[in-house]
């Protein structure tokens, strides 16, 4: 498909909710709103006339606004530590361990992990949250920030061993040893 | 605690991290919708108006869908009967037809020739560049095809609307030499659907032809339906089909038929000139654009398509942004062109 005003209205329907809440999730949805306005505008500039499949004008739409949230890096750090410190009182690490994956224990930790987010590597964490928050596939974020496949399952390895190594330090300091 | 225990564990959290952020409102989705619209219409002449010659393009790979909110559809009256009627002819003619049959161990070959301008956003300049692409497609779909693709000759200013130094050229990773079974060549995304098996206007499968109505208007209203956006999405999805090239004769003709029930298409050229072959030129208005199929009033054969600036925003009026000829024939030998 050609991009013209009316695919890139297309798209907008199609997609502008899920970025939303991708964006949202980052930054705060009262700044999304823009960024995603943004989003449209930058890749039709650049792109405007092309000629390409949907999944890729997706996939560069998520890439442009990934770009975008670079201005707001500081906002986004903020976000995740105050809802962090917003949701440490529900943690009740005693329960945490023998449960492993059980809900409860997941919202209990998704406190610490949000505070978590923050320390990670940029790169890292573009990746890791295009996955679990924009439910991309490594060879989507691979065309939305135009790198190889190989360094987004890289990144995203990286990003995951980091957290996993966090989460396992959290638990055993709350005496939950595990085998 | 076990690796993949960890594992899930953080995914459970991550899928609960900052969730709790307020989804866009409907109010709010069609607010954007709306201001987007507004910003794209809103400097026509500053924006760029990009033609880039990719392979996609030439191989028709893809249905262009626009949306309702952003088109310009003018019937300029009586045209639209001229249309049907030379729609109607066209089919007449393309029905007795009989098309060279591709024998088992041979390949229908696909040859398009792409030209466009890409006009540089905010700056005055403008230039033209082309492209050959080459395809063989085998018999049997399942077997291997080839794809060649070359530049058609140095890309070039357009006259009176020269920039510094030479025009960017196309780029060099687009060209080359591609072989794949069903056509699922190197160059598309790990994402793209697989051609073995996908089956639409731009990869007729012998069943998907079969599906088919063969009432002209029940296949309009296929096509209304498959396109996505009324008028436009059914001539855009009938402009990708006929450039596969893989169309029988019989089907061709169904599809001018079906595009006779197009209400606002309209003859906009009888004497459109296409790569130094001449034919009429139906088409819609889009976008400050008439985009248009051209057909062979001998035979009805479909010669390729164009985009015509209808307005003198961008480009003067009349000056044909984009074209694309197709010409198929039957090779015996994949990389050989036929005759």
């Amino acid at each position: 498909m050609a991009l013209d005003e009316g695919s890139l209205l297309t798209l907008y329907e199609s997609t502008a909710a899920r970025l939303h809440r991708y964006v949202a999730r980052r930054i705060g949805a009262d700044t999304a709103q823009d960024v995603v306005s943004e989003a449209f505008l930058v890749l039709w500039e650049r792109r405007a006339g092309q000629v390409v499949e949907q999944d890729t004008l997706r996939a560069w739409l998520y890439g442009v606004a990934t770009n975008l949230l670079r201005r707001h890096v500081r906002s986004e750090d903020r976000k995740y530590r105050a809802w962090s410190r917003e949701h440490a009182a529900r943690t009740d690490v005693a329960d945490v361990g023998e449960r492993a994956g059980g809900a409860a224990d997941a919202d209990a930790l998704a406190g610490p992990l949000t505070r978590w987010l923050a320390d990670l590597r940029r790169e890292e964490r573009d990746v890791l949250l295009l996955t679990a928050w924009a439910d991309l596939a490594p060879a989507e974020i691979a065309v939305a920030l135009d790198v190889p496949v190989a360094t987004v399952r890289t990144r995203l390895h990286r990003a995951r061993a980091r957290l996993r190594t966090r989460l396992a330090d959290h638990l055993t300091d709350s005496g939950d040893h595990d085998a | 605690m076990r690796e993949n225990a960890l594992d899930q564990l953080l995914d459970r959290a991550l899928d609960r991290a900052v969730a709790d952020e307020p989804d866009l409102t409907a109010a709010r989705l069609d607010q954007g919708r709306l201001r987007l619209a507004a910003d794209l219409r809103a400097a026509p002449t500053g924006r760029k108006r990009s033609w880039q010659p990719r392979r996609a393009l030439v191989a028709a790979a893809v249905v262009a869908v626009v949306a309702a909110g952003g088109i310009v559809v003018q019937g300029l009256g009586g045209g639209e009967r001229a249309a049907a009627a030379t729609l109607n002819r066209a089919a007449d003619l393309a029905a007795s037809v009989s098309d060279q049959p591709v024998g088992p161990d041979q390949f229908r070959y696909v040859r398009s020739r792409a030209r466009g301008i890409t006009v540089e956003l905010g700056e005055n300049s403008a230039w033209s560049a082309g492209l050959v692409n080459e395809r063989w497609i085998p018999a049997d779909p399942h077997r291997e095809w080839m794809e060649r693709q070359s530049d058609d000759g140095p890309a070039t200013w357009v006259a009176g609307r020269e920039g510094a130094g030479d025009p960017p050229a196309n780029p060099a990773q687009r060209n080359g030499e591609f072989r794949a079974p069903c056509g699922n060549f190197a160059y598309f995304a790990a994402t793209e659907p697989d051609r073995c098996t996908l089956a639409d206007w731009n990869h007729p499968t012998p069943e998907f032809l079969a599906g088919l109505p063969q009432d002209p208007k029940a296949l309009y209203d296929r096509l209304v339906a498959d396109g996505g956006d009324g008028e436009v999405g059914a001539f855009t999805a009938v402009r990708g089909a006929l450039g596969t090239g893989r169309y029988p004769a019989a089907v061709r003709a169904l599809l001018y038929r079906a595009l006779a029930h197009s209400p606002n298409l309209e003859v906009t050229d009888d004497r459109a000139n296409l790569d130094g072959v001449t034919g009429t030129a139906l088409g819609l208005e889009v976008h400050g654009d008439f985009t248009e199929l051209v057909i062979d009033p001998a035979d009805g054969s479909y010669l390729g398509w164009r985009e015509v600036a209808a307005d003198d925003s961008s480009l003067p009026r009349g000056t044909v942004r984009q074209s694309t000829s197709t010409t198929t024939g039957v090779a015996d030998t994949l990389g050989v062109a036929p005759r």
